[in-house]
C-alpha cells in the first residue's frame, strides 16, 4: 500500500505554488474530465458554485445566468477552496494512477502552448512566426502532445495570421491546415520581417485545394500524379511598404477618382511603379528565390485580399505575368521586380477600381499579396510550355448535349500555356470535355473535329525572354518528338483517319497533325481524375469550384483552386420577380445555362408550322438564306434567334434551319423551339452544330419545351405584332408567314428584351424592360 | 387534308416519273422503280454507360439490287424521317447506274445523335446495327458505307460485328476503311480527278484542245485541289479559285491572269480550302469579291463548293467566252440557270456524273476487299480513269444522239440502265 501523497498531489501542489495560471488550466481540464466521466460529485459541485453565484435557484436559472446584468464574482478564497474541492473528489472517485497519467498528459500538451500564444497575436511578425513555427516542427514526433481543441484552436489561429479572416474560409481550411503546413508555408513567404501581411486569396486557394487534395492523392491511385508547382508567396503587407518606401501615399486614394481620370493617369502611375524601389530586405529574399528556382520560368500571380475570397467572387481583374527567367541574376532579378511592381500598380488600374466600385468594394482596404510559381513545362528548343493546361469547372455552364448535368463539370484545354483555355481567343478553340460525362463530344464528324481543333499555342521564348503565341502545326513538326507525351493530345491525320501517334513510328515531320486531345480523353484516366478532384474540391469548399491546371507529360499540376466564379456579366444572375406578366415573353425550366442576354430590340422568328408545311426544298433553303441576311442586316448582339427544332441541321433540312454560323453570328443568343408531335418531344441541337463557335463569341443557348408545364412562351402575341420582314425586303413576301422580324417597340413603347438565366435553379426568364 | 410539305421521296419519285416518261417505261416497270425494293427496320437495345437501357431505331432501306448488290452509307441522325433516307438510296441507285458500275442503291442509319453518345455507346449500336441485319447485308447483297455522322472507326467496328457472326473475314462488306484496313488509295483524289477525266473527254468531243484552255473554280478543298493538279498537268491553266475565309466569314476569288501556282497556293491554304489572303496578296493574287468567280473570261468553269451557285441571277454574269462547266459539287446549278446555260450553248457535264468518281473509288475499295488484294494509287487512278470516261461517253453519245441536255441525258441512261437489269432478270 502506498503511503503519503499520491504523485498527482505533489505535482498539483507544486503548480499551485510555482504557476497559477497553468494550474488554473488544470483545474478546468479535470472539471471537464470529470464531468465527462459522469461522476455525480462535480455535477453537484458545479451546481453549488451556480448558488453561490445566483443564491435563489429558480426555474428560470438559465434566463438569469445570461440575462443582461454581469453575474457577481466570488473570491480568491472561494476559489482556492472550489479547486481543492475538485481535486478531492477526482482523488475520492478515480484511481491515483489514473489521475496522475491525465495530469502529466496535460502538462506535456502545455509544452506546445507556446505556439498559440504567440499566434494568439494577430499581429505577429514574420520573422518571429517563421521561429515559432520551426521551434514547433522540431519537437519530437513522441513529445508533442496536444488535445484536439488546442490543435484546432491553433490552426484558426494560423490560418487567420497567414491565410484569410472569412469564416466560411477558415471553417473549412481547419479541417485540412495543418501546423506543419504552415511551417512549409512559412519557409516559402516573403515579405517585410517585421510585417504581419497576409498571403491574399489566390495563395489561400491554391492551399487549401493542395491540402485538401493531398489526403486524397495518399489514398487514391488515380490522383498519384497530381501536385502543385513549387510556389512562394509573397505577404500583401510588402506592398504597403513599397507605397511607404518610395512615397507613393498619395496613390491610396486615387481610387475614389472619376473612373476617366483613373483611366488617364494609369499609364503614368504604371510607370511610377516600375521605376520605385523595393526595400533591400524584399530583394535579398527575392534573390535567395531566384536561386532556389534555378533557370526555371515563372509566373508572377496576383494574390490581393479581395480576389478569390469565398463571399466576393473577384477573377481575373488583376494580371498574371511570365517570366523566362532566362537572363543573367541581374537581368532575371530587374524582371522579376519589375512585374510585382507591374500588378501592384494594377491595384490603381481603372477596371478593378470600377469593377470594386461596382460591388460596394471601394472601401476596402485593399491589399496585393503575390503568388509566385515555377511555369509547369519543358523546354523545347527554344521555347518552353506544358504539354497541355486548362481549366475545369466543376459547374458545367456549356452543355452541349441534355445527357449533361451541371455537376458533370467541364474542362477547357488547349496544348502549351493555359492563357488560351482561360480567356476566350478570337479564331481559335480550346479544347472542351465534360468530366462526369466522359464519353460525350462536342466535335463527332472529322470536318468538325479539324475545324475545332486549336491552331496556335502560347509559349514562353527563352531566347527572346517572351510570352509568344505560336502556330501549332510548325511547333509539332519541328519538335513533336521532345514534347513530352505529345501522343496524349495530338492525332495525326491519315487519309481522314485521325487517330494518335503510336510511339516511334510517330514521324512528326512528315505528318499532318490536330491537337485533339484523343488519348487523353479517349482512355477514361485523365476525365476521371480531373471528375475526382472537381468533386473532391467541391465537397470540401462546399461550393463549385474552378481549377486551373497544367501537365508537363508527367504530372498534373494544380495552378489555382477557387470557388467557382463567371465571367462579370454572369456574376449576378438573378431571376427579377418583380416583373409585370403583361412583360413575360419566355419562360424556361429546362437544360439552363447561366447567363444574361439584354438590350435586344429584335426578335426573329421561325414559325414552326409553317416552315414545316413548306413544299419545297429550295423554300426551305430560302428561309436559311434569309436568315443569313438578317444576320447582316439587323443591328448585332440585338436581336435574337428563335427557330424549330435543329439550328444548323445537316441531313435532313426538315428538322430545323439549316444554317451555318456565319449566318447567325450577330444574334445574341439562339433558341430552339421543341413542340410535341404525336406524343413525344423532339431532340434539340442543344448548338451542338456550332458549339464552340458559340461559346468562344459567347451566343447563349435556350431550349424551349413550350408544352412543358413551367414552360412560356407568348407565340400568340408575337404572331399579332406587325412583322418588320417586310421591311427588308419590300418585293417578296413570300416568306412573310415562316419568318418573323418583331420589334420590341412594337409590345412596349422604348423597351428592350432581357433574357436572364439562371443554371443553378434551372430558370429563365426573357421580358420587356 | 393532304400534307404539302417537303418530302424528299415525292420529290425523287416525282423526278423519276419525269425521266420515266420520256423514257416511255411502262406502268409496271415504273411502280417496281418509283419504290425500294425492301426496307428493315429494326430495334437495336443499347446499354448505356449510365447502366440504363436504350431502345434506337435502326433502318437500311434497298432500294435496288437488280445491277448489282446495293451501295449505300449509313447514317446516324436524330429523327430522321424513313422519306429522307428512301429518297437517298434511291438517289444511290441512279447515280451507280450513270457511271455504269454494277451495283445498286442503299441507304441506312440509326435514329440518334452521337453528339449524347460516348464512344462506347456508339460501337454497341454498330454492333447492333449489323447483329440485326447480317443476314441482308454482305459484300455479295449490300454493303454499307460512311455518311452523315459516322467514319471509319464505325465502318470497323461493323466490319468486325458482321465478321462475327459470318465466321470469316469480308473486308469486302463495307467500305471507308482506313488504308491498311481494308480501306483504298485514290480515295482522296477520286472525286477532283473524275471532275477533269470527263471534263477532258467533253473537250475532247467538241475538238478543244485542253493544252492552253482557261478555268475559274469556285471552292478550293479536296476536290477543287485535285480537280486543278489534274487540269494543270494536262495543260490548262486556272487564272481564278474562290475560297471561304473562316475569318471574315465570306468568300473571296483569287485572280492571277497569268494563271495560279497550284502548290504555292497550297502552302497558305488551310485543311478546309482556306486561302490566306494577305499572303496571297503578297505573292501577286488579286483578291477580289467572292462572287467574281464566275464572270472570269475563261473557257471552263468548275463551281466545286456549294449548292445554287449558279442561279438565276448569277448565270447572268457568266463571260460568253466560257463554253463548259463541270459540276464539281452536288447541286450547284439552278433548273431555272440550267436553261439559260442551254440558251447560252455552254456544254454541262451534270454533278452526279462529274464528281460520280467518290462512289467509283468506293466500289473499288470493295472489289479490293473481296479480293483480299489490294491495288497501288497508279492502279486505282487508272482505273478511275477509265470507268469514268465509260461513263462520259455513255451520257454524251445519249446527248448528242437524242439532242438533249447532258442532265437530262445522265438521268436516261441511268434509269434506262437500271430498268434493263430488271427486265432482264424477269422481274418486271
Amino acid at each position: 500500500m502506498k503511503s503519503g501523497k499520491p504523485e498527482w498531489a505533489i505535482i498539483i501542489d507544486m503548480l499551485e505554488k510555482l504557476d497559477i495560471v497553468l494550474f488554473n488550466r488544470i483545474v478546468r481540464r479535470m472539471i471537464y474530465y470529470l464531468y465527462t466521466l459522469n461522476i455525480p460529485e462535480i455535477t453537484e459541485l458545479l451546481e453549488d458554485l451556480e448558488k453561490t453565484i445566483i443564491p435563489e435557484k429558480t426555474d428560470h436559472v438559465e434566463s438569469k445566468l445570461y440575462s443582461n446584468m454581469p453575474n457577481p464574482k466570488i473570491n480568491r478564497g472561494s476559489l482556492k477552496n472550489f479547486s481543492d474541492k475538485v481535486f478531492q473528489i477526482a482523488g475520492e472517485t478515480i484511481l491515483d494512477d489514473e489521475i496522475t497519467d491525465q495530469v502529466k498528459t496535460w502538462l506535456s500538451q502545455e509544452r506546445s502552448r507556446f505556439l498559440s500564444i504567440a499566434f494568439e497575436s494577430q499581429n505577429i511578425p514574420l520573422v518571429d512566426s517563421r521561429e515559432v513555427l520551426s521551434r514547433f516542427i522540431k519537437i519530437p514526433k513522441g513529445e508533442l502532445e496536444m488535445s484536439p481543441d488546442d490543435f484546432v484552436n491553433l490552426r484558426v489561429l494560423l490560418i487567420r495570421r497567414f491565410l484569410s479572416s472569412n469564416l466560411n474560409y477558415i471553417n473549412i481550411a481547419k479541417h485540412h491546415i495543418l501546423v506543419k503546413d504552415f511551417y512549409r508555408i512559412a519557409q516559402r513567404t516573403i515579405g517585410p520581417s517585421k510585417g504581419s501581411g497576409k498571403l491574399g486569396g489566390k495563395s489561400a486557394g491554391l492551399i487549401l485545394g493542395h491540402e485538401i487534395l493531398r489526403n486524397e492523392i495518399k489514398n487514391d491511385p488515380d490522383l498519384k500524379d497530381v501536385d502543385v508547382p513549387k510556389s512562394w508567396y509573397i505577404t500583401s503587407d510588402t506592398i504597403t511598404n513599397f507605397i511607404h518606401y518610395n512615397a507613393l501615399e498619395e496613390t491610396t486614394s486615387l481610387k475614389y477618382l472619376e473612373t476617366a481620370e483613373i483611366r488617364a493617369g494609369y499609364p503614368y502611375l504604371q510607370q511610377l511603379f516600375k521605376n520605385s524601389f523595393f526595400p533591400l530586405e524584399i530583394i535579398s529574399q527575392l534573390k535567395n528565390l531566384l536561386q532556389e528556382i534555378g533557370d526555371k520560368p515563372i509566373i508572377v500571380r496576383s494574390s490581393s485580399l479581395l480576389e478569390d475570397s469565398f463571399d466576393a467572387a473577384f477573377s481575373g481583374k488583376y494580371k498574371s505575368l511570365f517570366l523566362a527567367n532566362a537572363g543573367t541574376n541581374d537581368e532575371n532579378l530587374s524582371s522579376l521586380l519589375d512585374a510585382i511592381s507591374e500588378i501592384y500598380a494594377s491595384i490603381f488600374g481603372p477596371d478593378p477600381i470600377e469593377y470594386r466600385k461596382e460591388r460596394g468594394l471601394i472601401d476596402f482596404q485593399e491589399e496585393m499579396g503575390i503568388l509566385l510559381q515555377e511555369v509547369v513545362g519543358n523546354r523545347v528548343g527554344d521555347y518552353f510550355f506544358p504539354t497541355y493546361s486548362g481549366v475545369a469547372f466543376s459547374n458545367n455552364e456549356f452543355r452541349w448535349s441534355p445527357r449533361i448535368e451541371r455537376e458533370d463539370g467541364v474542362v477547357r484545354m488547349v496544348a502549351g500555356l493555359g492563357t488560351r483555355a482561360v480567356d476566350r481567343v478570337a479564331d481559335d478553340y480550346p479544347f472542351l470535355a465534360s468530366p462526369g460525362k466522359p464519353g460525350l463530344r462536342i466535335n463527332i464528324t472529322y470536318e468538325d473535329k479539324i475545324r475545332y481543333a486549336q491552331k496556335r499555342a502560347d509559349v514562353l521564348n527563352l531566347r527572346t525572354n517572351e510570352f509568344e503565341t505560336v502556330e501549332l502545326k510548325p511547333l509539332i513538326k519541328n519538335f513533336g518528338d521532345k514534347i513530352k507525351r505529345i501522343e496524349d493530345i495530338i492525332s495525326v491525320d491519315k487519309n481522314r483517319d485521325l487517330s494518335p501517334p503510336i510511339g516511334i513510328m510517330f514521324d512528326p515531320s512528315d505528318s499532318d497533325t490536330f491537337v485533339t486531345f484523343q488519348k487523353l480523353t479517349d482512355t477514361p484516366h485523365f476525365l476521371r481524375k480531373m471528375d475526382k478532384i472537381l468533386k473532391i474540391l467541391s465537397k470540401s469548399f462546399k461550393s463549385p469550384v474552378d481549377v486551373e491546371f497544367a501537365s508537363d507529360g508527367e504530372k498534373l499540376f494544380i495552378l489555382q483552386c477557387r470557388p467557382q466564379v463567371r465571367s462579370h456579366s454572369e456574376m449576378k444572375v438573378e431571376i427579377p420577380e418583380n416583373v409585370d406578366k403583361e412583360d413575360v415573353i419566355i419562360r424556361a425550366d429546362r437544360y439552363i445555362t447561366t447567363g444574361v442576354v439584354k438590350g435586344i430590340k429584335y426578335i426573329v422568328c421561325v414559325i414552326p408550322d409553317e416552315y414545316n408545311s413548306l413544299p419545297t426544298e429550295d423554300e426551305m433553303k430560302k428561309t436559311a438564306h434569309i436568315i443569313s441576311d438578317l444576320n447582316k442586316k439587323l443591328p448585332a448582339k440585338e436581336f435574337i434567334l428563335i427557330g424549330p427544332g435543329r439550328w444548323g441541321s445537316r441531313g435532313d433540312i426538315k428538322l430545323g434551319v439549316q444554317v451555318t454560323y456565319s449566318d447567325i453570328f450577330n444574334t445574341s443568343m439562339l433558341i430552339e423551339l421543341a413542340y410535341n408531335k404525336d406524343g413525344y418531344t423532339p431532340e434539340l441541337s442543344f448548338g451542338t452544330h456550332f458549339f464552340q463557335d458559340m461559346v468562344e463569341s459567347n451566343i447563349k443557348y435556350l431550349p424551349l419545351y413550350p408544352d412543358n408545364e413551367g414552360t412560356e412562351f407568348k407565340f400568340d402575341k408575337l404572331k399579332k405584332l406587325p412583322n418588320h420582314l417586310k421591311e427588308f425586303y419590300p418585293d417578296d413576301r413570300s416568306m412573310d408567314k415562316v419568318i418573323m422580324v418583331v420589334s420590341s417597340d412594337d409590345m412596349k413603347n422604348d423597351s428592350t428584351i432581357s433574357i436572364i438565366m439562371n443554371g443553378e435553379t434551372e430558370t429563365a426568364l426573357g421580358f420587356l424592360e | 387534308m393532304e400534307d404539302k410539305s417537303f418530302n424528299p421521296f415525292k420529290m425523287a419519285q416525282q423526278q423519276f416519273d419525269e425521266i420515266a416518261e420520256q423514257l416511255g417505261l411502262d406502268e409496271g416497270t415504273r411502280d417496281f422503280l418509283r419504290n425500294p425494293r425492301r426496307e428493315y427496320h429494326f430495334t437495336i437495345p443499347v446499354r448505356m454507360d449510365d447502366g440504363t437501357t436504350k431502345v434506337f431505331k435502326g433502318f437500311r432501306v434497298q432500294h435496288n439490287d437488280a445491277r448489282g448488290p446495293s451501295k449505300g452509307g449509313i447514317r446516324f441522325h436524330p429523327q430522321e424521317t424513313i422519306d429522307t433516307v428512301k429518297a437517298l438510296a434511291t438517289w444511290m441507285t441512279w447515280k451507280c447506274a450513270v457511271v455504269d458500275i454494277p451495283l445498286g442503291g442503299g441507304k441506312g442509319g440509326v435514329i440518334c445523335d452521337p453528339h449524347n453518345l460516348s464512344m462506347r455507346e456508339q460501337e454497341q449500336i454498330c454492333r447492333g446495327w449489323v447483329k440485326q441485319i447480317a443476314r441482308n447485308i454482305g459484300p455479295l447483297q449490300d454493303v454499307p458505307a460512311p455518311d452523315v455522322m459516322t467514319n471509319s472507326q464505325h465502318m470497323l467496328w461493323m466490319m468486325d460485328e458482321y465478321e462475327n457472326i459470318s465466321g470469316g473475314k469480308f473486308p469486302g462488306m463495307i467500305t471507308g476503311k482506313p488504308v491498311g484496313m481494308g480501306g483504298s488509295l485514290g480515295r482522296t483524289e477520286a472525286t477532283g480527278y473524275g471532275v477533269i477525266y470527263t471534263l477532258r473527254e467533253a473537250l475532247r468531243s467538241k475538238n478543244v484542245d485542253i493544252k492552253g484552255t482557261t478555268a475559274s473554280f469556285q471552292g478550293f478543298g479536296n476536290v477543287a485541289q485535285y480537280a486543278i493538279e489534274l487540269y494543270h498537268k494536262y495543260g490548262g491553266k486556272t487564272v481564278c479559285v474562290s475560297s471561304w475565309d473562316q475569318q471574315d466569314q465570306k468568300s473571296y476569288s483569287f485572280y492571277r491572269e497569268s494563271g495560279i501556282n497550284l502548290q504555292e497556293l497550297l502552302d497558305i491554304t488551310d485543311k478546309f480550302g482556306g486561302i490566306d489572303k494577305k499572303k496571297a496578296k503578297n505573292i501577286g493574287y488579286e483578291i477580289l469579291s467572292g462572287d467574281e468567280w464566275i464572270n472570269r473570261e475563261v473557257d471552263i468553269l468548275i463551281p466545286a463548293a456549294l449548292e445554287n451557285q449558279i442561279n438565276a441571277q448569277t448565270v447572268l454574269n457568266i463571260s460568253d467566252k466560257v463554253k463548259f462547266i463541270s459540276e464539281g459539287a452536288n447541286g450547284p446549278t439552278t433548273p431555272e440557270a440550267d436553261k439559260i446555260l442551254s440558251d447560252m450553248g455552254i456544254f454541262v457535264i451534270p454533278d452526279f456524273l462529274a464528281n460520280a468518281g467518290g462512289v467509283t473509288c468506293s466500289y473499288f475499295e470493295q472489289i479490293q476487299g473481296n479480293m483480299n488484294f489490294f491495288w497501288t494509287k497508279d492502279e486505282v487512278i487508272e482505273k478511275l480513269d477509265n470507268i469514268m470516261t465509260k461513263a462520259f461517253y455513255g451520257v454524251y453519245e445519249l446527248s448528242e444522239k437524242r439532242g438533249i441536255f447532258m442532265r437530262d441525258a445522265a438521268y436516261m441512261i441511268a434509269i434506262a440502265r437500271v430498268a434493263e437489269a430488271s427486265k432482264l432478270r424477269g422481274w418486271v
